[in-house]
């Protein structure tokens, strides 16, 4: 997933407005950053005949330990911050978990993996000219996007900002499907 | 993955993630 990330971090933000919106949105994509890293190291592969691996950035141990670890150097900010960037982090596994490229191992080099193999099924094209994964990503954005918005709204933050905030978002996911 | 392919994955998440620090660094005022 890719706005739909963008989106859950936002509900976070919207929910607990004093998380530094830099470190809620590094947070939420931490697991990428480190496959990013990992992948140029030819640590976690990406392509055949190797396969695709990405057990050190996207296992649900490791996950955990890379949120935790992130979160804990905001202890400073108290309790909800930290708790907001904690579950920023977790809420990519979630995400992923729905649909990923391979089911997402336990721990690094696990024999138990979780979430479906719907990766092929999203490949599929659908209405519009965009595939099975790009509806499938649109409704989880949907109601990211509204959780935010009414999180927002109870939490009085400037209308202005949310609907900037989610046309970006929504425009994201568009461009995907260009 | 090659580091011009690793630069092009960071760049898709941090540019539209730039735009929403942009974003949210307007002081969300309060409604009356």
């Amino acid at each position: 997933m890719y706005a739909a990330h963008f989106a859950a971090g936002l509900a976070i933000k919207g929910r607990i407005p004093r998380t530094p919106t830099w470190a809620l949105m590094t947070a939420i994509f931490l697991p990428d950053f480190v496959w990013i890293v990992l992948a140029w190291m030819g640590i976690e592969p990406t392509q055949p005949p190797l396969g695709f691996f990405d057990d050190w950035s996207h296992s649900l141990v490791m996950v955990l330990v890379w949120s935790s670890l992130f979160a804990g150097f905001f202890w400073r900010r108290g309790w909800p911050v930290v708790l907001a960037l904690a579950i920023a982090g977790i809420s990519h596994f979630i995400l992923d978990f729905l649909i990923h490229p391979a089911k997402l191992a336990l721990y690094p080099h696990s024999s138990v993996h979780l979430g479906w193999n719907l990766w092929q099924f999203g490949l599929t094209k659908s209405w519009l000219g965009a595939n099975r994964y790009w509806w499938y990503e649109a409704s989880v954005l949907l109601v990211l996007i509204s959780l935010y918005a009414w999180v927002s709204w109870k939490n009085r933050l400037s209308p202005n900002l949310v609907a900037a905030s989610c046309i970006l978002v929504i425009g994201l996911h568009l461009m995907a499907v260009l | 993955m090659s580091l011009h392919d690793a630069i092009e994955q960071f760049l898709l998440i941090a540019i539209p993630a730039l735009v929403l620090i942009l974003i949210n660094a307007f002081p969300s005022q309060k409604k009356n």
